[in-house]
This record gives structure tokens, sequence and C-alpha cells, in this order.
């Protein structure tokens, strides 16, 4: 189990990593592939939309399972990431890397200190 | 939590239900369930209708206008329902239960195996290809959603039915995929009779999964 410390956890198994000029990328943990096994779809936030903290902002589809993608934070989607169209596996090959979700416009980004460390989320999921 | 301080499951037999009426019954109690709610299974055969899965890449829609056709929430691509079919629905709080997504598809598979394995038939599971099998021909499918760490949909087994409203689609998605039932395998056995025997074996995998 891989939990990068210059990630923020949110209990719902979502990662933010801070950008420059109030951005942050957003995706799933090792814990929440690991436990959807093979992932075949990500129905995830469009560019433009606007996702919300704890609020569901689109879907993963794993063997035969479609799961809620539950947003860290709130913000604006400035970009997706394409790639997940034709290799969603990146989502379990590399969750933290190439398996990155969307860009987020901060709206509010004191909302990030609402968010778990490493290592408190490693204890939430009994690791 | 240890797993036998969870109370068992609920078992519901709901009978004969059209889809939309059980489907928004399951959102229903799912969306309204606490962390006290307790886990149910339910038992139904469904008036003829087919079902679409979120996942619609490349599904080609069936031809028949007769049966209708349901855009539903889970996961899975088309498939097909209708009275001789056991419909088991799993309404499960699967972080009471410590059980992870992947495993409970694994139990749903193992499950149908057990029941067939009861009527001496030798089932099989296809790599790659959700559901499970006799020889190529499918004779379950499973799909599934999950909200707030709760499942709801379930998964089919074909009985004794019209298996004729298949043709019309590639079930869940796989060109030319072939379907098949116990009846076709010299199994007369009643419904009733197979839906508690999967309730009962798949209650029985979640709770040593």
């Amino acid at each position: 189990m891989t939990y990068p410390t210059e990630c923020h956890y949110h209990k719902e198994h979502t990662w933010l990593i801070l950008q420059p000029n109030e951005e942050a990328l957003i995706g799933i943990t090792f814990f929440a592939q690991d436990t959807l096994g093979d992932i075949v779809e990500l129905g995830g936030p469009p560019k433009g939309s606007m996702v919300s903290y704890g609020v569901s902002c689109g879907t993963v589809e794993s063997r035969k399972t479609v799961s809620d993608l539950i947003s860290p934070v709130t913000g604006v989607v400035l970009e997706v990431n394409e790639g997940l169209r034709s290799e969603p596996f990146m989502l379990n090959d590399d969750p933290y890397g190439k398996g990155w979700i969307a860009r987020i416009k901060l709206s509010n980004p004191s909302e990030v200190a609402m968010l778990m460390s490493a290592e408190e989320y490693r204890t939430n999921i009994g690791d | 939590m240890l797993k036998n301080s969870i109370s068992r499951p609920v078992l519901r037999n709901l009978g004969v239900t059209d889809y939309l009426s059980t489907w928004r019954a399951m959102q229903e109690f799912t969306s309204s369930r606490n962390t006290d709610t307790s886990d149910e299974i339910w038992i139904t055969e469904h008036l003829p209708v087919y079902t679409l899965g979120l996942n619609r890449k490349g599904v080609s829609l069936p031809l028949r206008s007769d049966i209708p056709l349901v855009e539903t929430d889970r996961g899975g691509k088309i498939t097909y329902h209708g009275p001789g079919q056991v419909v088991v629905y799993l309404l499960l709080d699967l972080n009471r239960l410590n059980l992870a997504v992947k495993h409970l598809t694994q139990c749903i598979e193992n499950t149908v195996v057990e029941v067939l394995k009861i009527h001496q038939v030798e089932a099989a599971l296809i790599e790659g290809a959700p559901g499970v099998y006799v020889g190529k021909k499918k004779i379950a499918s499973l799909g599934l959603r999950v909200k707030g760490g709760c499942s709801y949909h379930g998964f089919s087994l074909n009985v004794d039915m019209d298996l004729s409203p298949f043709s019309s689609i590639d079930p869940c998605g796989f060109n030319g995929l072939e379907v098949t039932q116990l009846r076709n395998l010299g199994v007369s056995v009643a419904t009733d009779e197979v839906s508690t025997q999967l309730a009962h074996l798949c209650e029985r995998q979640i709770s040593f999964a």
C-alpha cells in the first residue's frame, strides 16, 4: 500500500495534490483501486463543471460494479486526464501519477485543511 | 468489528415484479439506510425487460419493440430479464461487512457455481468476462452499484424461461455470446427452490469472504 505524503486524503478514498495558483490535482487512492479491482471505465467530471467537497462528481466502473467518485474539494474542473479514456487501467497501475483524474481550480483553498494526512488516512483504512 | 456480531441479512421474496419499481425501491432503501440498517437480500423475477448499464460503450440496442428498455445505473452493459429467471439483489453495507467490491463479485460467481453444482451442472468462470458459464454459454449475469459504501443491484440466473429475447442483444456487450438455462441442461427445478439456494449460499459466501 502506498500513500504519498504530498497528498491530502478524503475518507471516501480520493486524494488531492496542491499545485501553484490555487489549483490541485485529484484522483483515487491506492486503497480505492485495490478494493475495486480492475477499472474498465471512468465517468469523471467534465471540463468546466463544478465539483463539491464530499459530493459525487462521477463514477468509476470496475468489474461489473459502478461506484461513486467523491470529490475531495470544491472548485471548477480546468482539465481532465484524457489518457484515462483509452487507458482506464492507469487508475490501477499508477493512481497518483498517470491515473490523475482532474485538475481543479479551488474555490476555497482553506477547505484542504479538512482532508487527512497520509498517516491519518492509513489509520482510517486500517493499513 | 467481528463479522458474527453483524445481524444476518433479511431475506425478502418479492415474487414477480416490474423492473422500474424494484429498482426505485432499491435506490430508496440504499439512500435511506444508516449504519444500523440490516442488510437485505431480495429475490424476484421480472416481467420482460431489457436493462442497460452505465457502460454503454459499443452496446447495440435490441431491435424488438415489444419489450421495454430501461437505462439503469448498475455496472455492466445490456441484459434481459424475464419470468423464469431468478434475480437476486444484494443490499449490503460493504464497509460494515469489510467486503471489497472485487470480492463481492467473486462471492456472487462462487455462489452460482455452487448452486449449479447442487444440480449436477459443472460451471466455469471465464477470465475477462464476468458471469458464470456452462461450456461457452452464459447462464448467470451480474451488475452492481455501490453508493456510500452500500451495494444494490445483484445477479440473475436463467432457470426456465424464454431465452429468445437474448438473441436480439449481445449480452453484456460480447458479440455473439450464447446463453443457456437450467432447463436446457436437463434440470427441471422450480425457480423458488433455486432462489432459496442462491440466497442462502450467497449469504454464506459473504459472511466468510
